[in-house]
């Protein structure tokens, strides 16, 4: 039963695709006739001429709705403003949108260990020094590579300092081949990044005007003051786990977009450092020789906190948010006075503290980020 | 590379197309054998030599079976009729072993590939529960994308040869291009020769009926695939890895999702890749004919997976059921059983062959062993109880062919189904118990009720779109059901049906597609096997 059934579907199927090849086989032969038509039939050969363009003149319509259409969605779905509610992924990677134009004169660029090491607001108090932290868990480097972009759209920094731990990611190179494409059709195609945007918007959202106004008060950085001790007192860069990935090669397609990045700082006049911070997850001998091999290559400052401990006398017993991976709010004190200092003695950094307007306010938030840190630890004591 | 990936559109089939209409039509075929060759290098590295060592074997083997066939006709001329069964005789033997020996290089790279660990495990499982005190390492073998697929296909070329169904291939770059076709190099549909090779070799100009059916077509697979298929799959993986936490109702929405879920995928993935051959003008078998409509399981085979199907009845059943032992036991059940029993018993155990080799095809796990026999046994049962149902359907004076009774065929077939995409979904035959022991006893409507059900990675937005896909995908099924198909009608229909539903889907996969930077890639179910 099932064979003879199946035979008569498999008979009929055939028929339909053998009818279907013949029809389109007969509207080939035609169209050869037409194409090649001799001189007997210019009216034939004329009108086959005219079907064409009207065939391509469809086409081109066609595309050119589709073209209309897709600004039209891309706006709709765009975030309207730099917070989560109204459709911006990391809303505190993206704070700087709402920063006074040309306000921000250190950039730091990285994944969680920057936004965990760096304190802008330390080193404002420090130094007069205005920074931002535009850094996204598990970022890849071209996503590096576009918020640069971005932010230069509305900024003028002097100096970028990129945290190299982006640099090695614990992927393979499949994965990171594809990621590295999505990321960039995302950032080419706004619609493929905010497309989702449609499950929080209400109605009204959808074609209301974009506007940044959400302010980071930290600058970007995860204010943690909370202590999980590394479980041997010293983090020693053999320790990590990223032997089983790549060990000091840096994937192509995060070289090509760490080049980009770097001829984008040198086409603006930035002054760029590469800082890299010690964690159990990626640190090794061979990936901090690789950076440093990379560093001197392109006459790139590199500040490494892994080799050389004594930059910043990171405690790993008290300095560390969960046990060796990232660095809470102390750690980070510690990395932003040197970083300071290296980057008050070596670069042209003006002292915000003049203006009246701008100290205020990063004074204001300067004061909180104390205050959040002194209530947070409460909150832990109790 | 996935076939839903930036890379497979923008950065391969695309080049690959406009390599194809940039050549001249005689040459065309060279550019799909060398985006085929490119697609298998990308996909396995070094592994994609498996399939040129396939390729390559079946060549020679069915150049060698042509010859001799050739050789044979030649030489009976002029011989008398013992003397020519003599040299057919013969001629067969000699056949059967190149048969034999294409069959071995092809479907022993898979075996070795697939089921070495399998074998192994089996074995050190037995010597655990002897306590015999030895156990053999396994193997770290990968395996290629697409192996099962291309190892059938293969197969079926030479046994078709073997056959006289149709001469073999003299061109082996024409025959590597029709097993690592890229289309359906990791998928499906599995082809064949005669109906496949011909479209492969001539070269087609541009058409814009083929170009319009072949972008609608991969957008409405996408539509499946990215729109319902990757929505659903967070909840099923979810609640089938940590069953344990969910009560009946979330483990039935989870069973339904699953199922959602493989055929949107399968059958979204095998649009994508027709709609991509379409645009070339190469139009590849259907794999799917509504399969939730069937009435009975064996029905639901027939429609789902059509060329696994047909495959195995060409090259697995009919072999079987033609062999010396089948015939032997045929013969001895109509001696010695009733006349019932000894139409159903040889059948059954040719059946049993198909099933086994079915299921084991699907992966090297006792499970899928077991899924292959879970249809086995429900076909079986059917058929023997068949006179029973006969009986009580002409005593009741129910219509069994009524609208209800269909109803209630297509709605058992359904649960069926279920039941067996769960097994299939279950990481072990004993999760698999559980799952459906729980989803009857551990009766809790609160994840509905608490709104918990929507944190579990599908959230009650996915519930919707999923609900809006599958009525839509529903409406589809139902029209073509009755021979009226939307998708060809859009093709070949006004502009102002036309562009609105091309223009619709397009926007639909690009809004509602679940991809984007919060979104994992779910690589496509069936590429695995």
């Amino acid at each position: 039963m099932k064979n003879k059934d199946s035979e008569n579907i498999n008979k009929a199927e055939e028929k339909n695709i053998s009818e279907e090849t013949k029809k389109e086989t007969d509207e080939m032969n035609e169209n050869d006739e037409g194409l090649s038509g001799t001189e007997n039939k210019p009216e034939k050969k004329r009108s086959k001429a005219f079907v064409y363009a009207g065939k391509f003149f469809r086409g081109l319509c066609f595309f050119l709705i589709l073209a209309l259409l897709l600004p039209i969605l891309t706006y709709m779905f765009h975030p309207k403003n730099n917070t989560v509610e109204d459709g911006m992924k990391d809303q505190n990677a993206h704070g700087f949108y709402a920063e006074p134009a040309n306000t921000i004169d250190t950039v730091i660029i990285g994944n969680s260990e920057a936004y965990s090491s760096f304190s802008p607001l330390e080193m404002w108090h420090s130094h007069g020094m205005t920074s931002y932290v535009s850094a996204q868990g598990a970022i890849l480097m071209s996503e590096a590579y576009y918020i640069l972009k971005e932010i230069l759209k509305n900024q003028t920094p002097s100096v970028v300092v990129f945290e190299t731990d982006v640099l090695f990611p614990l992927k393979s190179d499949d994965t990171l081949r594809d990621r590295t494409l999505n990321n960039v059709m995302e950032n080419e195609m706004p619609l493929f990044k905010y497309h989702d945007n449609w499950k929080i918007f209400k109605m009204g959202q959808f074609f209301a005007p974009i506007k940044y106004t959400w302010q980071s008060f930290s600058r970007g950085q995860m204010v943690d003051p909370s202590t999980v001790p590394l479980e041997t007192p010293e983090l020693r860069l053999e320790d990590g786990k990223n032997e089983e990935y790549k060990n000091g090669v840096i994937s192509p397609y995060i070289m090509m977009y760490l080049n980009k990045f770097v001829d984008l700082c040198r086409e603006k006049n930035i002054e760029l450092i590469l800082v890299t911070i010690p964690n159990t997850l990626t640190s090794s001998k061979e990936n901090h020789e690789a950076v440093h091999k990379y560093a001197e290559e392109k006459h790139i400052p590199h500040i490494d906190f892994g080799t050389h401990p004594e930059y910043a006398n990171i405690d790993w017993t008290m300095d560390t948010r969960d046990g060796g991976v990232h660095l809470n709010t102390f750690g980070a004190k510690k990395i932003s006075d040197y970083l300071g200092n290296y980057i008050k003695d070596h670069y042209d950094i003006p002292d915000r503290r003049n203006n009246k307007v701008l100290a205020k306010r990063w004074n204001n938030d300067y004061k909180k980020y104390q205050g959040y840190i002194r209530y947070k630890l409460k909150a832990l004591e109790e | 590379m996935t076939y839903t990936s930036y890379l497979y559109f923008f950065g391969f089939a695309i080049i690959v197309y406009v390599m194809y209409l940039l050549f001249p039509i005689k040459h065309r075929w060279k550019v799909l054998l060398a985006g085929s060759c490119l697609f298998s290098i990308i996909l396995d590295g070094f592994l994609s030599l498996c399939l040129f060592v396939t390729a390559f074997s079946s060549y020679f083997c069915a150049l060698q079976l042509t010859k001799m066939q050739d050789d044979f006709n030649s030489a009976k001329k002029g011989l008398s009729k013992d003397e020519k069964k003599e040299l057919k005789n013969k001629v067969t033997k000699q056949k059967k072993t190149v048969v034999a020996a294409a069959v071995i290089i092809s479907l022993g790279i898979l075996i070795v590939l697939k089921y070495t660990n399998f074998f192994l495990g089996t074995i050190n499982g037995i010597s655990a529960f002897f306590r015999a005190g030895f156990e053999i390492p396994l193997v770290g073998f990968v395996l290629p994308l697409g192996i099962s697929y291309y190892t059938l296909q293969a197969i079926g070329y030479v046994v078709d040869t073997y056959r006289g169904k149709y001469r073999a291939e003299t061109n082996p770059a024409k025959l590597l291009l029709f097993v690592s076709f890229f289309p359906q190099m990791t998928e499906g549909p599995i082809g064949r020769y005669d109906k496949l090779m011909p479209q492969l070799e001539q070269g087609h100009r541009y058409n814009n009926e083929d170009f319009t059916a072949g972008i609608t077509l991969i957008f409405w697979g996408l539509f499946k695939k990215l729109v319902i298929s990757d929505r659903a799959s967070y909840i099923a993986t979810d609640v089938f890895s940590d069953y344990n936490k969910y009560g009946s109702f979330v483990i039935i929405l989870a069973m339904i999702c699953y199922t959602i879920q493989l055929y949107t995928d399968f059958s979204g993935c095998i649009d994508i890749m027709s709609g991509t051959a379409r645009i070339f003008g190469i139009r590849l078998e259907p794999n799917f004919r509504q399969p939730f409509f069937s009435k009975s399981v064996g029905e639901f085979w027939r429609r789902w997976h059509i060329t696994l199907g047909t495959w195995f009845k060409d090259y697995v059943f009919y072999p079987v059921s033609l062999s010396k032992p089948f015939m032997k036991l045929s013969k001895a059940s109509q001696n010695h059983m009733s006349k019932f029993m000894a139409s159903i018993v040889p059948s059954s155990c040719a059946l049993f062959v198909v099933w086994l080799g079915t299921g084991l095809w699907h992966g090297a796990d006792i499970k899928y062993v077991l899924y292959g026999l879970y249809y086995f046994l429900i076909m079986i049962l059917g058929t023997l109880f068949e006179p029973v149902f006969v009986k009580m359907f002409s005593k009741s004076k129910i219509d069994r062919r009524g609208r209800l009774m269909n109803s209630w065929a297509v709605l058992r077939t359904l649960l069926l189904v279920n039941m067996g995409m769960t097994m299939f979904k279950a990481n072990t035959i004993g999760d698999f118990g559980a799952i459906i022991w729980r989803s009857f006893t551990n009766f809790s409507m609160n994840d509905l009720m608490y709104g918990t059900l929507f944190e579990r990675g599908t959230d009650r937005h996915d519930f919707v779109v999923i609900a809006i896909g599958v009525i839509i995908m529903f409406i589809v099924a139902v029209l073509k059901e009755k021979g009226r198909d939307p998708l060809k009608s859009v093709s070949t229909g006004r502009i102002y049906i036309k562009w609105p539903v091309m223009i619709g889907l397009i926007l639909a996969v690009l809004v509602l597609g679940a991809f984007g930077p919060h979104y994992g890639v779910v690589d496509n179910i069936y590429a695995q096997f």
